[in-house]
């Protein structure tokens, strides 16, 4: 019997026995919906509150953790865009210097002038291949 | 409201608006809400009727029933049909109230009250018709009794009634064949030819 009730049966509809059993059938009685509803819509206000409240303290509290994270991360990328410009700007105005100087001079005047590396490397590399030019000089 | 605006026709589906009605419930929108019960309340309430033949259990255990639907609302999947979810609700909480509360008088109407429907000759047919159905119903397991009661006067699908009662719906076709089975056995002489006049 058991193996039976997973082999699933045609769907044996009989028209005849539905009528029948419909035919006989007294339904539920009539029921009072108007005053249900109230009853049910009575007891559900305080829950869809508390869902109204949950819903805009979530709503609240993401907006805060986003501003948590977003406002020290901006700030960040803020500072190290300023400090990043004024290093290329510093460069670039000592690199400009630089150009048809005395490397040698200019190498001093750049170490308390708090340039880039980059400006130190390729000045130092100058130095060295002008250096001997201009001992052949005549 | 009056009860006159509630549907007590075949059952409404495929409410396009039901998933936004449900995501706008689990944000706390009352009116959403609204919605819902006016939409389901006739049906809900004949399920619990037949599941607990009695009018104030019944009327209670829809109440609890769409509270409860309310506060597991988070569960109930928006792109999923409501309906199904809600009823499965229902039915649960018929069961229980089934389990927990005590035998109680059942409504019925009284043959005095059919007579006065359908008038005293045919209410006597109907009154001989009515006890033999009931005691065919009365003979069949509980599960079976139920599914015949879904599918037959509340129009549920096997598989519906199946997830309500939550059993496979493959049992509950085995149940309402076995179900189906023995009222034509029990009922056959109302079922033969013009035994649907007797």
């Amino acid at each position: 019997m058991r193996t039976d009730m997973h082999d699933e049966p045609p769907d044996e509809f009989d028209p005849a026995l539905e009528t029948l059993l419909r035919r006989v059938d007294r339904g539920a009685p009539p029921a009072a919906f108007g005053d249900l509803e109230a009853r049910i819509l009575a007891h559900a206000a305080f829950p869809l509150a508390a869902r109204r409240r949950a819903a805009r303290t979530s709503m609240a509290d993401t907006l805060a953790a986003w501003m948590r994270i977003a406002v020290p991360l901006a700030a960040a990328a803020a500072i190290v865009a300023v400090l990043g410009l004024t290093r290329i700007d510093r460069t670039t105005v000592a690199d400009a210097d630089l150009r048809d100087s005395d490397p040698g001079a200019l190498l001093s005047a750049l170490e308390s002038n708090g340039s880039s590396g980059l400006a130190h490397h390729v000045i130092a590399g100058d130095a060295a291949t002008s250096a001997p030019a201009e001992l052949e000089a005549p | 409201m009056t009860s006159a605006e509630y549907s007590t026709g075949p059952p409404v589906e495929n409410h396009h608006d039901e998933p936004a009605l449900v995501v706008r419930v689990q944000q706390g929108d009352s009116d959403a809400y609204a919605v819902l019960v006016r939409r389901h309340l006739p049906r809900a309430y004949r399920l619990a009727w037949r599941m607990l033949r009695h009018r104030e259990d019944a009327e209670d255990a829809v109440q609890d029933a769409f509270l409860r639907a309310l506060e597991r609302i988070d569960q109930c999947d928006p792109e999923r049909p409501f309906g199904p979810w809600f009823f499965r609700v229902v039915a649960t909480t018929a069961i229980n109230k089934q389990r927990s509360s005590k035998r109680r008088e059942t409504d019925e109407l009284t043959d005095r009250e059919v007579s006065d429907v359908v008038g005293p000759a045919d209410a006597a047919t109907l009154s001989v018709l009515r006890g033999e159905v009931d005691a065919a119903l009365a003979t069949l397991p509980p599960m079976q009794r139920q599914l015949i009661e879904m599918v037959t006067y509340e129009e549920f699908t096997p598989t519906e009634a199946a997830q309500m009662l939550e059993i496979p719906a493959g049992t509950a076709r085995w149940h309402l064949h076995e179900a189906r089975k023995a009222l034509r056995t029990q009922l056959r002489s109302w079922l033969g030819d013009g035994g649907e006049d007797a």
